[in-house]
């Protein structure tokens, strides 16, 4: 039998520090195997060609940026300013669990090891079209109770807000349509997109509230 | 070795910096621009999330500089926070919602390989490939580990975890490379994993 990835990992490891080779007999057996002195070798020149990737240039003219984003000094004014940010996502994380009736969105979206459920998986526990209407309803409300938006902005999540803004905005439109007969099977989808765009908008915006109160 | 560790900055320039010194601060910024970038970029591969991570770190560093006390290189200090921020976003939901699609990834590999010559830029587009297919998590503690030599509970006090699970997800990925690059036909398949030998 041969060495695990995990003993060979340990022992290239050991290697590389002074006065140790690691497990007498783990080494004993790699010096006689033939193979596991190649993955041993495998793992040594990966661990290399890693180091070795060519470096990626940073975008340039992000210094200005850097340089006029306002000082956020722990010590200053801005710390109640802080806490009041905090306090006020607390009423909202509050206000969603109240309103989303034992499925706070916010849970999900504090969620902070990756066990967030996509918002289609909530949502398909609401096909009904008056459970989506009403689950909007009470989105809209929770966007409206979230802090305002912070001075500086990131680009990427910028982005992503306006994205998902653009596409709200085109679903509100032909749903408000007068003239528009929609099928109830269109308008249930419609509002299910609407309901999607709208989960993740309070997602992004929560998060870059919950950063800008850091 | 790391490439924070590689950078150097006059000491003169730090205690400028640590003064409030608008233009030492631009200093360090070009001197950990690039070290801060590629941290990110390597764990997060996305650009746009890469460039916050470093516009973040940058702003950070210089609100914090003045409590530096040089007891590690400043390249160790900045890469620490770089390294936290990027972890940051890796738990953030709004890193899900603006994870790119593999297209992308893609095109990151091949643009790092049209830089490179021959063989040795196939290889690394290849590498970025199969480390673009990793788990975030495991892609970043791989990343920490092996390229810029943190320990096990290093890695762990970062991530709010374990030392075990730094070290079970350093020995996944590796596996998991391993059946990548055998089936790109880059080692022999014949090797045996056991625990016991």
């Amino acid at each position: 039998m041969h060495a695990s990835i995990e003993q060979l990992l340990e022992l290239r490891d050991a290697q590389g520090q002074d006065g140790h080779t690691g497990d007498p007999e783990l080494r004993a057996h790699v010096d006689g195997c033939g193979a596991c002195r190649a993955e041993l070798s495998r793992l040594d020149n990966l661990r290399e060609a890693m180091r070795s990737l060519p470096e990626i240039e940073p975008p340039a003219g992000r210094w200005q940026a850097i340089a006029q984003a306002p000082s956020k000094s722990a010590s200053s004014w801005r710390q109640p300013l802080a806490w009041g940010i905090a306090a006020s996502l607390l009423v909202v994380v509050w206000l969603a669990g109240n309103l989303s009736g034992g499925d706070a969105i916010e849970n999900r979206v504090a969620a902070p090891t990756g066990d967030v459920a996509p918002a289609s998986v909530a949502v398909k526990r609401d096909n009904d079209l008056d459970a989506l209407i009403d689950r909007s309803r009470r989105l809209g409300m929770l966007l409206q109770s979230l802090p305002g938006r912070p001075e500086v902005v990131r680009a990427g999540t910028d982005n992503t807000i306006a994205s998902l803004e653009n596409s709200l905005a085109l679903v509100n439109y032909t749903l408000s349509q007068p003239d528009t007969a929609l099928a109830s099977g269109e308008a249930r989808e419609l509002w299910r997109s609407k309901v999607n765009l709208m989960d993740s908008l309070v997602k992004v915006r929560y998060t870059e509230a919950s950063f800008a109160s850091l | 070795m790391s490439t924070f560790l590689q950078a150097s900055i006059d000491p003169a320039i730090v205690s400028r910096a640590r003064r409030g010194d608008l233009k030492a601060h631009e200093l360090v910024y070009r001197a950990y621009a690039k070290p801060v970038y590629n941290l990110a970029i390597r764990i997060l591969r996305d650009p746009h999330q890469a460039e916050e991570v470093m516009q973040d770190t940058f702003i950070e560093v210089i609100r914090k500089i003045g409590s530096y006390r040089g007891d590690a290189p400043l390249g160790a200090w900045i890469r620490r926070i770089a390294a936290n921020k990027a972890l940051m976003v890796l738990r953030s939901a709004w890193h899900r919602l603006a994870t790119p699609l593999d297209a992308e990834h893609e095109s990151m590999a091949e643009d790092r390989g049209a830089a490179g010559e021959g063989m040795r830029a196939v290889e690394s587009a290849e590498l970025e490939r199969q480390l673009a297919q990793l788990a975030p998590v495991t892609r970043a503690v791989i990343w920490l580990y092996d390229v810029e030599g943190y320990t096990h509970q290093e890695i762990a006090t970062m991530m709010g975890k374990t030392a075990s699970f730094s070290k079970s997800q350093l020995s996944r990925g590796h596996q998991k490379l391993r059946r990548m690059m055998a089936a790109a036909g880059e080692v022999q398949t014949c090797m045996q994993v056991s625990n016991s030998y």
